[in-house]
């Protein structure tokens, strides 16, 4: 079995970075997404390959579906962006993007080599020790589901509720964005007082 | 299974390594064969049910009644010409039926026919058919636009967005399931709905713990969004013939619209399994217990070949109730017009959303009180 685990890893790794790649080199705008799509797919198979199935199918809906969709309408309402050919522009701007990238990429480096291990010493948020062998076999009959319900009801209770209070603040301001200045928004409850 | 499986691998001297590759790959082959079985028999179905409600014949040529008209006309689409017009997006052209096809496959792996005919049991199973049905939205989208073609892009673009606005409610009528069985299991929802209200005699019948009783608002909501979901009439607007041609593949032929065919009529077996599963109890007999049980205990007492004869009966029950329900759905296919694209988002966000919530709710206090034992 440990020899199909590895397939599989380097398969999806493979996949993933050939996808990854193709996002930024595909020289249509609209093969840029569709690869994105191949890229949120892989990861969420690397997170099947961790035991985190929750984490895996909200990839797929959110992230594969949800981001994608959004970005394919932008694209296809934006006629000549799709028609056109792009190629990475050399220019100040360019460098910039870079240099952004560059420092996420050195930040993830040391998180997942020496920094996780430092952290996960220092705070008690992540364990630092690997899961024993019952708890995996519990994780993989029983999935995470359950698991991550409790913790966000319960311990990230806080959190949570801050992160949907965003996104209300996101909705009211699509809705004011959108509305007509000379749109009703009287609803059935309330009506207007006629004045004599 | 699987220890045979391997020793025939042995025997043969192939590497044990492309057996235990392979095995997984066995219950996919199962699932293939079954969904062209029924995708044939479904379209046989339709053009026969419609016939009937509006007093015509129907096919009756080929074969017996027109029994192998399907047939005939799967074989005109795989040897019909392959047409692609000059300025289609080759690529994404060739690649939207293929995004549709394969997460309905994917779906049918996933779904509980009998108690062991579950190619992946999976314990977020609900979560995932959703995640992956919504994925064919995007393959939907991409053949729109690909196709360079007014008419697709409109049914493309509608498609998504009604996809997107009858989802919410299809997937909060959904939760109102997994609050009552407590799991995202199929096969344990199914279970779940198992032994009746009481031991009493009549009442301990399989029919009363079906989740439609306490959550029948969620079941209507469910039925609607449903055939929203799978583009029929009345809510048929992306592929509506007398404004679109024929929606998102009007300029596909040959074998690529046979698999958007194909993953059309999938999903309408799929969402009525999936109903039956999560609402009426999916295999369960509707009866205490198995009727191959009763009847048959006291002349076969081989165990293993009554659980066969079990095993068959859940099929036919599953089988049963889904073409029941696939019935109906054409039934209405029959009977409605075309809804205009404002009430269909009307309907949806004013309506069904508020409807779910309120039947979320009113399971949410049933299980409360259950729980707590007040009932």
């Amino acid at each position: 079995m440990e020899v199909i685990y590895n397939l599989f890893f380097y398969l999806i790794s493979f996949v993933l970075i050939i996808s990854a790649l193709g996002v930024v080199f595909m020289p249509r705008i609209v093969y840029s997404a569709v690869s994105l799509i191949l890229a949120f797919i892989s990861v969420a198979g690397i997170f099947v390959m961790l035991n985190a199935d929750f984490l895996a199918i909200t990839q797929i809906i959110v992230y594969a579906v949800g981001i994608t969709i959004i970005l394919i309408f932008a694209i296809m309402l934006t006629g000549k962006i799709s028609e056109k050919k792009l190629w990475i522009a050399f220019a100040p701007r360019t460098l910039f993007a870079f240099a952004i990238s560059g420092a996420f990429f050195v930040t993830i480096l040391f998180a997942i080599t020496d920094g996780f291990k430092l952290v996960a010493r220092e705070s008690n948020i992540f364990s630092a020790t690997l899961p024993s062998l019952e708890t995996i076999e519990t994780l993989q009959t029983e999935g995470t589901t359950g698991i991550i319900g409790k913790a966000l009801f319960t311990k990230y209770v806080l959190p949570f509720e801050v992160l949907s209070l965003l996104l209300i603040a996101a909705m009211l301001g699509a809705i004011v964005m959108t509305k007509k200045s000379g749109d009703n928004l009287i609803n059935h409850t309330t009506k207007t007082i006629e004045e004599d | 299974m699987h220890e045979l499986y391997m020793e025939l691998f042995n025997k043969l001297g192939i590497p044990e390594i492309f057996g235990e590759i392979t095995w997984p790959i066995i219950p996919f082959v199962c699932v293939a064969a079954l969904l062209i079985i029924v995708v044939l028999f479904l379209v046989l179905m339709e053009r026969k049910v419609l016939a009937w409600l509006t007093i015509r014949k129907g096919p009756n040529r080929v074969g017996p009644f027109g029994f192998f008209q399907t047939i005939a006309d799967a074989i005109k689409l795989l040897i019909k010409e392959d047409i692609m017009s000059k300025d289609t997006n080759k690529i994404l052209f060739t690649l939207a039926p293929m995004i549709v096809f394969a997460p309905i496959m994917v779906i049918y792996g996933l779904m509980p026919f009998t108690e062991k005919f579950v190619a992946i049991n999976l314990a977020a199973g609900l979560f995932l058919v959703f995640a992956l049905s919504s994925l064919t939205t995007v393959g939907i989208v991409l053949a729109g636009w690909a196709s360079n073609n007014k008419y697709s892009l409109l049914g493309g673009m509608r498609s998504a967005a009604q996809a997107i606005s009858y989802e919410i409610p299809l997937i909060i009528s959904v939760l109102s399931i997994a609050v009552i069985s407590e799991t995202l299991n199929l096969s344990d929802i199914v279970d779940a709905q198992s032994g009746g209200i009481s031991y009493n005699i009549l009442l301990n019948w399989n029919i009363f713990s079906w989740n439609i009783w306490p959550a029948f608002i969620g079941f209507i909501v469910f039925f609607i969004c449903s055939i929203a979901e799978v583009n029929r009439i009345p809510f048929d607007l992306p592929e509506a013939e007398s404004e679109l041609v024929s929606g998102y593949n009007t300029e596909y032929s040959g074998m690529k619209f046979a698999l958007f065919f194909l993953a059309e009529y999938s999903a309408l077996f799929i969402i009525s399994v999936l109903m039956v599963t999560l609402f009426m109890g999916g295999y369960l007999s509707p009866f205490n217990g198995y009727l191959s049980n009763i009847l048959f205990q006291n002349i076969i007492h081989n165990q293993i070949i009554l659980n066969i004869f079990v095993h068959f009966e859940q099929a036919f029950w599953l089988l049963a109730k889904t073409y029941f329900v696939i019935l109906i759905i054409m039934w209405i296919r029959a009977t409605l017009p075309r809804l205009r694209a404002d009430q269909l988002m009307t309907f949806s966000w004013k309506f069904l959303l508020p409807l779910s919530l309120l039947n979320l709710t009113i399971v949410a206090i049933v299980k409360y009180l259950l729980n707590t034992g007040n009932i």
